[in-house]
């Protein structure tokens, strides 16, 4: 069941009518938990198990964590949730990938090893709710949180069904003092909430699922098409991942303002980023400050010599490139992005060059930042390395012996998402959607409404970042 | 609460005008277009499965009948796979076109199927039939069957499913841009048109799609499946047939519809190797006026003959031929009774 989907559509109804006509928060949260699981079973019933795992061993060990002053004792309890989280994670999206390298590794330096292998299947949103509940107990861990002792706010914690699958990556700070003092009915921004759903659903189901069969068809065999095409397919990949997964961020943020709970943002127009590091302020941003507290900053962060601090940024976005998946194009993404994130570091630093920031040097900088971007899109998109090669010989020096071409109209459709994108960050920051009349404003919505499903795609392809 | 239901229904309203909007621009299938640019001379049309669109020869048929002295001639507006609902659907946008001579449209016989002929389902041809007259139907039939209970209410969402589709137009919204912003399509030499750009395109192995292909061969590898089945055929005996009330009803009110736009129908019964029940009772009770039944072997054996089948449920072209030229007399033959009644 995905967001674009009509039943996604009658779930949500039936989920948000209820929850707001039954009398009391415990009763609302109960519902929500039930309807959350019910969210989760529909993908998969069999990996609901991990879910209250998961729950179960971080409510515990953050008791246990909180109920001691003594250093060892509450160090076991923290490596008790680190090892059920990172084991259920390691055992279920990196127990083929790093047995298949092992293998690799043993072979190329003369060793045959038969090394047991094992179908296994990846639950949807592992990555995510294994992280949310790292964060509880790391947070309590640093004395930056107090446990619940409810087992019903730790359950809906983890499991809340807006952002079970894919995110955002929801912090205990933020959440659980919202399941202490929920809002009610009366205090929630509709008109915001709606349309932030509304926008959501147009970038995933219009923009991004219109785009990926001419991506797909280029990233399938790049051999056959000319250097042009990659400069239409690439670019396209860009706005696709984007529109995919802010689209669905976009709906899960406002189903939870819906039902009175508030995330947080996700996205904040990363392609008008100024520079890489500005991107990475922009792009998947729960994922990003969770990297920068608990892996960057417990590593050293900032402290320490040049060669720490670049070791430090190396290795997060190495591993942060891993947590994509199970695969070495997805680490070597993040190998570049770190790379790059240590280089402007060691720009600003070391050489204390700094330019005019007037509006060519910005403007020449968020180009190559977005170029830069869609070149580690190559690596992220592309099955294996010969076609990320293939392409990104392509995409820098024109070099391809393909025929196939793709049409130049492609470019103004792009232009004008990326008018699109710029006035929509412009109408975040504005909230200018308040002041429309309410009447005005669903009348509005209805035309949008009806407009999006003649656009949509008549199949419902699944969220990019749910393999993740 | 009253403000919140009055800003639902303005939501309902700015959603409905517009998908209405939208509606009104999708673009029909090109068959349909292509009725609106020859209407004007068109007096007979066929409509049906594969069995019409590929043995109904109308520049045959045009010729037999010396439709050229009149200024008129027929079309073929069959497509493969067509079911009756989908029948009574076109037959109702056929008469809204208001085609100036039209006179007959020969419809195929067929079983009132509540089933799903194939699992391709949200086809563009298979929602635009769904409309809400034609899901309505299905989905009374559908509670009042008795069929098992699960495969009953799969149907029924299903159907329901088409139809909302097809209200809210759901991706046709390219279609849209193209339609507005393309040309007009030219059917001057469109291949889905035939050689004779009349509708009809007879099966050949040089044509045929690769399953029918599969079927022309599974077919000469045991011809005499042709001769069983035709033998295994239950006798016709009118008087005891049973007509399912779906059938009649949508039968009775296709017919009406038909007259009142003055326009007949002749329904034709293919040389199938089943029997469609219910047909005869209804000439026989007046319930339709004109039925030309070929699915009797024993009086009309060549159709059941194996050189003139392309595979054991279609005619090949020669036997196409045949079928049309015969058709045609039977035609003449109604059209004589039809004028000496006062016409339809």
């Amino acid at each position: 069941m995905i967001f674009t989907e009509f039943r996604f559509l009658a779930f949500f109804a039936m989920v948000f009518s209820l929850h707001w006509l039954l009398r009391g928060a415990s009763l609302r949260k109960a519902w929500l938990l039930l309807s959350s699981y019910a969210f989760y079973a529909a993908w998969d019933w069999r990996f609901l198990g991990l879910i209250w795992l998961s729950t179960i061993v971080d409510y515990v060990a953050g008791l246990g964590i909180a109920a001691t002053e003594a250093p060892k004792s509450r160090k076991r309890w923290l490596q008790l949730s680190l090892a059920a989280n990172l084991g259920i994670l390691g055992f279920f999206k990196y127990y083929g990938f790093f047995l298949d390298s092992t293998a690799r590794l043993l072979h190329s330096i003369g060793f045959e090893a038969n090394l047991p292998t094992l179908q296994i299947i990846l639950p949807v949103g592992i990555s995510f709710f294994t992280f949310q509940t790292m964060s509880y107990s790391l947070d309590i861990y640093y004395r930056r949180l107090q446990p619940t002792r409810s087992l019903l706010d730790m359950g809906l914690f983890v499991g809340f069904f807006p952002q079970l699958v894919a995110g955002p990556i929801v912090r205990a700070a933020d959440f659980l003092p919202q399941l202490r003092a929920p809002q009610g009915l009366t205090s929630i921004a509709f008109k915001p909430a709606l349309l932030l759903f509304l926008s959501g659903f147009i970038k995933k189901a219009v923009i991004s699922d219109n785009i990926a069969p001419m991506v797909e068809a280029y990233f399938e065999d790049p051999s056959l098409w000319t250097s042009s095409a990659a400069w239409i397919a690439v670019p396209g990949y860009a706005v696709q991942i984007y529109c995919d997964f802010s689209g669905y961020s976009d709906m899960a943020i406002a189903c939870a303002a819906m039902l009175g709970y508030r995330l947080c943002l996700n996205f904040n127009a990363p392609y008008l980023a100024s520079d890489i590091r500005d991107f990475w302020r922009r792009w998947h941003i729960s994922l990003s400050t969770w990297l920068r507290d608990y892996l960057y900053i417990p590593l050293g962060g900032n402290r320490g010599g040049a060669f720490a601090v670049q070791r430090n940024l190396a290795l997060t976005m190495l591993l942060g490139g891993l947590w994509h998946g199970a695969s070495w194009n997805f680490v070597i993404w993040g190998g570049l992005h770190g790379l790059a994130l240590a280089l402007q570091r060691s720009w600003e630093r070391g050489f204390g060059v700094r330019l005019p920031d007037n509006l060519l040097r910005r403007l020449i900088s968020s180009a190559f930042t977005l170029w830069f971007v869609c070149l580690c899109w190559i690596l992220f998109r592309a099955t294996d390395f010969s076609t990320a090669w293939e392409i990104l010989r392509a995409f820098t020096v024109f070099h391809s012996d393909g025929e196939q071409s793709l049409s130049t109209s492609w470019w103004i459709y792009f232009v004008l998402l990326y008018v699109a994108h710029r006035l929509a960050s412009h109408l975040q920051q504005g909230k200018a959607i308040e002041k429309v009349p309410t009447p005005v404003f669903a009348f509005g919505l209805g035309v949008l409404a009806a407009l999006s499903f003649a656009f949509m795609r008549v199949d419902h392809p699944p969220f990019i970042y749910f393999q993740f | 609460m009253l403000r919140a239901f009055l800003h639902l229904l303005l939501f309902l309203a700015g959603f409905l005008l517009t998908a209405t909007w939208i509606h009104s621009l999708v673009p029909e299938r090109q068959k349909l277009e292509w009725l609106d640019t020859v209407k004007h001379d068109t007096d007979v049309i066929f409509l049906g499965s594969s069995h019409v669109y590929r043995q109904f020869d109308p520049q045959l048929f045009d010729l037999q009948r010396g439709a050229a002295a009149n200024g008129v001639r027929s079309i073929n507006m069959g497509a493969l796979g067509m079911g009756l609902n989908e029948e009574a659907f076109l037959l109702n946008r056929i008469l809204k076109q208001r085609s100036p001579k039209l006179r007959w449209i020969v419809i195929e016989a067929l079983p009132f199927d509540l089933q799903f002929q194939n699992e391709n389902d949200f086809g563009k041809r298979r929602l635009e039939w769904h409309d809400t007259e034609s899901t309505w139907r299905l989905v009374r039939s559908l509670f009042q069957s008795e069929l098992p209970r699960n495969e009953k209410w799969s149907l029924i969402r299903r159907h329901v499913e088409h139809w909302w589709r097809r209200s809210i137009n759901l991706a046709r919204g390219l279609d849209v841009v193209e339609a507005v912003s393309a040309e007009p399509p030219s059917f001057d030499s469109n291949p889905g048109l035939g050689m004779n750009q009349d509708g009809y395109v007879p099966l050949q192995m040089a044509t045929v799609t690769k399953r029918s292909r599969g079927m022309r061969q599974r077919f000469l590898q045991n011809p005499q499946a042709l001769l069983a089945a035709a033998q295994a055929l239950p006798k016709l005996k009118a008087e005891e047939q049973s007509v399912d009330e779906d059938l009649h009803s949508l039968v009775v009110g296709m017919e009406a519809q038909a007259a009142a736009a003055g326009v007949g129908i002749i329904w034709w019964l293919h040389p199938n190797l089943e029997r469609y029940q219910g047909w005869r009772k209804m000439k026989a009770d007046g319930d339709i006026h004109h039925l030309v039944a070929y699915d009797d072997p024993a009086l009309y054996p060549a159709f059941y003959q194996v050189r003139w089948r392309f595979d054991l449920y279609h005619l090949n072209r020669k036997g196409a031929e045949m079928m049309t030229k015969i058709f045609a007399a039977d035609f003449l033959a109604i059209e004589q009774v039809a004028a000496g009644v006062g016409g339809q």
